[in-house]
């Protein structure tokens, strides 16, 4: 069986390792498949590396509750399933990927106070169930030692997680070097990274994929083509007209990573801002991310100034320790969002696209991903077996 | 009865912003529930490079097409006169509208209209035919003056933008509307409760523009819906007559069937 990914982002990365894993193929399916290898094709515009992948220009935070204003119940429920999916997967990887389950902590200045009293009025009447806690200035320093001079008042929110974004890129990218061929399904993968698929003709029980390798035109047919190109797939990115997803936009983001030994914050410090969801992730050994801004434009020129003063501006104004840190890098990247800010899972034929993670990659992604490899196996076998989370994509 | 804007007559008197959203499709949802015919665009933030942010772009004019309304663009974030006409001029061509809802911030801490340079400004865009619709403080002098310049809409403040105070200064806001009986006057920024937007068409007001009460609030289509019954419930209040009130209590049926013992 040929299977092709097009998008080696995180969702295709993920989806890359699970099919190697026959991860689709369930008890009796297992073992009666078990004998046919799968080829799966790994087509990428990009360099192994995944520079210009969405999750690369992302700070990997696992914080349902911190993202749930702004954002439908169904997400925050993936992500708190998804919580609970990552330590299994990441655990399965050769390559050590930091994660960690020590909350996250919500401020917020004077000024945008009504904002905080919103947040919490929000988790109240919508997650009563779940756990928070309001800090006051002396418990806030207890926490969190060098941010609590800044602030009279803060919420804790104790389930709240992270994980290294851009190690699991790379342990994800050596993991399916390690694993195909896979010892025990022989599954293989072929992974043409800075290829760029030109075309999709999607057909009842193969779909042929189109693409440019240098300057030399191929085509190929598969049995299913899985696309997870992100904001590839948009209807007006003048390189990819093929398969465009009508209803799919882009959303730019830009974030700073900082090199900050004179700063010591341990976990996510989100503070309250009119407009964006700004954040503090700890990366360690005092480097950290600031971001992300949200504005509607498929624009992924350098960030503008006015961000930068922004981001660094909120950065400071949490710990004036920022003021002496090193500007490693500033990245500006766009993230795929559909008009709800949901993800969709589609069927057509032999075609499956899996999109619209939005700034909700790796918060969603392990449920995303089971999610995708039952409609695969569905797609595969003809049959219409429930899907795990259906009443989430429904 | 219709909102008049430059001879254009709208059926709803609610203007409502598209920013904040929770997403585009909840956006476009309190739109159709509130059921305004204008909507205000910020072109500055969404615009970082040419061509860009052209997916909402196409959105906001579904929505707007759907409605049979129009887009309002206007000058958010201009600190200056110049800065705001040449935005104006892009927008223009952007939008294919010569409305501009003009805004020139004075002060970044309660972001005030500059007063001064909004003046400069209105004046130079009537003069390049556009159709103004300035956001103001609550200024009788600098509303007057506006109207003087050729503004037929002129948009005060309740309180300052996204605050949702309500209307802070009822005295001045009065003042505008005995004053200015001509102008078409909406009520513009700081509006938290339907019943802020529903005392500003008491008072006389034309219309009412607003967008964090409806984006911000728990369920954004709810709210949208409940502006634009308070809306109606405030313009058929003004237009029924309101009542003048008075210093003492006088009783709805008559006393004269009450035994003595019983009156005082």
């Amino acid at each position: 069986m040929n299977i092709a990914i097009v998008g080696a982002g995180l969702m295709g990365r993920l989806l890359a390792l699970s099919l190697l894993r026959n991860e689709q193929l369930r008890g009796e399916q297992l073992r009666q498949k078990q004998s046919q290898s799968v080829t799966i094709t790994l087509f990428d515009k990009d360099n192994k590396l995944a520079h210009q992948s969405a999750a690369y220009a992302a700070a990997g935070l696992l914080t349902p509750l911190g993202e749930s204003l702004h954002c439908s119940p169904n997400i925050v429920s993936m992500g708190f399933e998804s919580l609970g999916l990552w330590p299994t997967l990441l655990d399965s990887l050769h390559e050590h990927t930091f994660f960690q389950q020590t909350g996250a902590i919500m401020v917020s200045h004077e000024q945008d106070k009504g904002d905080y009293q919103r947040f919490v009025r929000h988790l109240k009447n919508n997650y009563p169930e779940q756990v928070s806690y309001s800090l006051n200035r002396a418990e806030l320093l207890e926490l969190e030692p060098e941010i609590g001079r800044s602030f009279n008042h803060a919420l804790y929110l104790p389930q709240e997680g992270q994980l290294g974004n851009r190690r699991l890129l790379v342990a994800l990218r050596k993991q399916l070097a390690k694993e195909s061929p896979h010892a025990s399904t022989g599954n293989r993968l072929n992974w043409l990274s800075e290829c760029q698929v030109v075309g999709i003709d999607v057909g009842e029980h193969r779909s042929k994929v189109t693409y440019l390798q240098g300057s030399e035109k191929h085509s190929q047919s598969f049995d299913l083509v899985i696309d997870c190109r992100g904001t590839g797939a948009t209807n007006n990115n003048s390189n990819s007209a093929c398969a465009p997803l009508a209803d799919l936009r882009s959303v730019r983001g830009e974030l700073f990573q900082l090199f900050a030994p004179e700063v010591n914050i341990s976990r996510p410090v989100r503070l309250m801002h009119p407009r964006y969801q700004l954040y503090i992730a700890p990366k360690g050994k005092g480097f950290y991310v600031v971001g992300a801004t949200e504005i509607e434009s498929d624009d992924d020129s350098p960030m503008t100034v006015r961000s930068a003063m922004e981001l660094l501006s909120a950065a400071y104004s949490v710990h004036p320790g920022f003021a002496e840190a090193n500007i490693r890098q500033h990245v500006s990247q766009c993230r795929p969002a559909f008009s709800d800010n949901q993800p969709k899972i589609t069927v057509q034929d032999t075609l499956i696209q899996v999109n619209g993670l939005f700034r909700h990659g790796f918060l969603i992604a392990p449920v995303v991903l089971k999610q995708t490899l039952a409609v695969i196996e569905n797609s595969i076998n003809n049959t219409e077996t429930a899907l795990p989370y259906a009443d989430l994509f429904s | 009865m219709s909102l008049n804007i430059y001879g254009q007559k709208l059926e709803s008197r609610l203007l409502i912003g598209s920013a904040l959203y929770p997403s585009p499709q909840v956006m476009k949802e309190a739109i159709l529930a509130s059921g305004s015919q204008v909507v205000t665009l910020s072109l500055k933030r969404q615009n970082p490079a040419e061509k860009s942010g052209q997916q909402i772009w196409r959105y906001l004019q579904e929505i707007v097409k759907q409605t049979d309304g129009h887009l309002l663009p206007n000058t958010a974030g201009c600190k200056t006169a110049k800065e705001a006409v040449t935005l104006a001029h892009m927008s223009r061509e952007i939008c294919q509208t010569d409305w501009i809802k003009l805004e020139v911030i004075g002060d970044d801490y309660n972001l005030q209209p500059d007063p001064i340079e909004l003046l400069y400004a209105a004046e130079q865009l009537i003069k390049d035919g556009f159709k103004v619709l300035p956001y103001c403080t609550d200024d009788l002098v600098v509303c007057q003056r506006l109207y003087d310049l050729g503004c037929q809409v002129i948009m005060p403040w309740a309180s300052p933008i996204g605050t949702g105070k309500g209307l802070m200064n009822p005295y001045n806001l009065e003042t505008i509307r005995f004053r200015l009986p001509d102008a078409t006057l909406i009520l513009d920024a700081g509006i938290g409760k339907p019943s802020d937007a529903c005392l500003a068409m008491e008072m006389g007001y034309d219309g009412v523009l607003l967008n964090s009460a409806v984006a911000l609030a728990d369920n954004p289509v709810l709210m949208a819906k409940a502006f634009g019954q308070a809306l109606q419930a405030g313009e058929q209040g003004y237009v029924a007559g309101i009542m003048e009130q008075r210093q003492t209590a006088h009783p709805s049926t008559p006393t004269l069937d009450t035994p003595f013992w019983h009156q005082n």
